[in-house]
């Protein structure tokens, strides 16, 4: 059984090299479950499309995943739908970005 | 976007993998060179101030100067920026990614025989080189407009770039026709060389240079200042103003016809208008309240573009009588693509070079992020100098000013020693080179 709050907790060190927030805050993760045993599915996005470190970031996520206990397999998938909105950072991100 | 998405491989180990583009020395090699250039430039304004900012054009060294800065630096940095840029913001690989590769040796050894000998004017090498750089810079407009046919990405910024490219072609062949004309080899088409001039300077600086800069805002834009559903309708009306513009200045230049003249500078002022209601747009619908220092050196490049367009104008109706269009192509050269290229590069150089070194998840290491490589605040000053510089220089071939002309070069100068010693410092040569070494 996967924690996945601490899947959660670990994907916060996964920054974006731009913004120089981390992911879970910008909002970019929008599901984490475990599909079936040690296999963990997340689904994430981007802040737009054809976004440069779209890479670095998506693989980033998948190594920080693995790191968790119980962890055997990853399967990220980076979608559109929903587009990501500034709604969906946290306050704190807001703020840092001036937003509020 | 769909398309995207279903086309991802997920899974343990295998990454989320549609990268299409190049491995990242080499982008970064053509963006060196530009940098090379880009001091080899200030050097050289240094020794030349008085005629360059008076844009005596005729002189050899002036025109070795020029290409320096236009072949040099200018395309240089931009085929890197290119080969990088387009491959994300159209989801499509290069056509061949070994022959952008390969093809930056070739275009390095033209450079580096051609601009001596323009400033020699050594006939021979002109021809040699000549051919050499014409050929390398072909290879590259091919290889785009071969990448940029096959990606299913359309629209305003596809057909901005690609008929870019279109145009480097057509400005080449001219290029490639002045130099035959000025060896002998052509005499029939010497009363031409005028017109044949012209549109050379309009195909390179406005065609190539000006088109990339116009479609490739609509998507870097709204990348580094986070902007999200801004009006596009303007955009389409950019394209049709600046193929408009670009066309009835080339007639007018083969033609002579005063109208003409006017009908393209009221369009080349038409679409100023556009693309300041299209950056506008982009800049309300921001998501970074706080625009960085590059990004301002890019607004104040457009801002200098919407002048540029009123002095174009303004030539047309009212054709100049001592300074010709020299402060017009000044102020092209360098307030406008100079400085979009040198804002940009604040931010495309740094990302570059994170991706390639710090990317990687490393368990333990410390995390690097891009601020860790260059605060980019360090840039407002520099590129403060640098347009005021540009401005300077404007003004002092409009007024034929050598005190205007030496405050102008010494700013532009100082910006580009600072601007190239930051650069260089982001790269950090000793791992560019270590990076690049055994990859050809």
């Amino acid at each position: 059984m996967i924690d996945l709050n601490e899947v959660r907790e670990k994907l916060k060190e996964v920054y974006d090299p731009e913004i120089g927030i981390n992911v879970v805050d910008l909002g970019l993760i929008y599901k984490i479950e475990e599909l079936d045993e040690g296999t963990l599915h997340i689904e994430m996005t981007m802040t737009t499309p054809g976004c440069p470190a779209h890479d670095s970031l998506s693989e980033a996520v998948e190594w920080a995943a693995a790191q968790v206990f119980g962890v055997a397999m990853v399967h990220v998938d980076v979608v559109w739908d929903p587009p990501w909105s500034p709604e969906m950072m946290s306050e704190e991100a807001q703020r840092l970005l001036g937003f509020r | 976007m769909q398309e995207v998405a279903d086309g991802r491989a997920v899974g343990a180990g295998s990454g989320v993998n549609t990268s299409q583009s190049p491995p990242i020395h080499v982008p970064l090699r053509y963006m060196l060179m530009g940098l090379i250039c880009f001091g080899l430039f200030a050097v050289d304004l240094a020794l030349q101030a008085r005629p360059f900012a008076l844009f005596d054009a005729g002189l050899p060294a002036i025109v070795g100067l020029t290409h320096l800065l236009t072949l040099g630096a200018l395309l240089s940095f931009v085929m890197g920026a290119v080969y990088q840029l387009s491959t994300v913001a159209f989801l499509m690989p290069l056509a061949s990614e070994r022959v952008a590769r390969w093809n930056f040796w070739l275009y390095a050894v033209g450079i580096a025989g051609l601009i001596p000998s323009m400033m020699a004017w050594w006939r021979w090498g002109l021809a040699v080189f000549g051919a050499v750089t014409v050929l390398a810079v072909a290879v590259y407009a091919a290889l785009m407009v071969v990448s940029l046919a096959r990606t299913h990405v359309r629209g305003p910024m596809h057909d901005f770039v690609l008929s870019a490219h279109i145009h480097l072609l057509l400005a080449i062949t001219a290029a490639a026709l002045l130099l035959l004309i000025d060896g002998g080899a052509l005499p029939s088409l010497s009363a031409w060389f005028a017109p044949l001039l012209a549109t050379h300077i309009l195909l390179a600086a406005g065609g190539y240079f000006l088109f990339l800069i116009l479609g490739f805002s609509y998507k870097l834009l709204p990348m580094f200042t986070l902007s999200h559903g801004f009006a596009t309708g303007g955009q389409v009306w950019a394209l049709r103003l600046a193929h408009a513009s670009l066309w009835l200045l080339m007639v007018a230049a083969w033609s002579g016809v005063w109208f003409l003249w006017v009908l393209g500078g009221v369009a080349a002022a038409a679409l100023a208008g556009v693309q300041g209601w299209n950056i506008a747009q982009i800049i309300k619908k921001r998501m970074r309240k706080k625009v960085e220092a590059p990004i301002q050196g890019v607004l104040a490049a457009a801002v200098t573009y919407g002048l540029w367009a009123l002095l174009l104008l303004l030539q047309t109706v009212w054709p100049p009588a001592g300074t010709g269009w020299k402060p017009v192509v000044q102020l092209e050269l360098m307030g406008v693509v100079a400085l979009t290229v040198m804002g940009f590069a604040y931010k495309i150089v740094p990302f570059l070079v994170w991706t390639q070194r710090y990317s990687k998840p490393r368990p333990g290491a410390k995390r690097v992020l891009i601020a860790d490589l260059i605060q980019v605040e360090r840039a407002r000053p520099v590129l403060a100098a640098f347009v005021l510089g540009a401005w300077g220089m404007a003004a002092a071939a409009w007024a034929q000013s050598p005190v205007v002309a030496w405050f102008g070069t010494a700013l532009i100068w100082l910006a580009l020693w600072v601007f190239c010693g930051q650069m260089l410092r982001v790269m950090d040569l000793r791992k560019t080179v270590k990076e690049w070494t055994g990859r050809d």
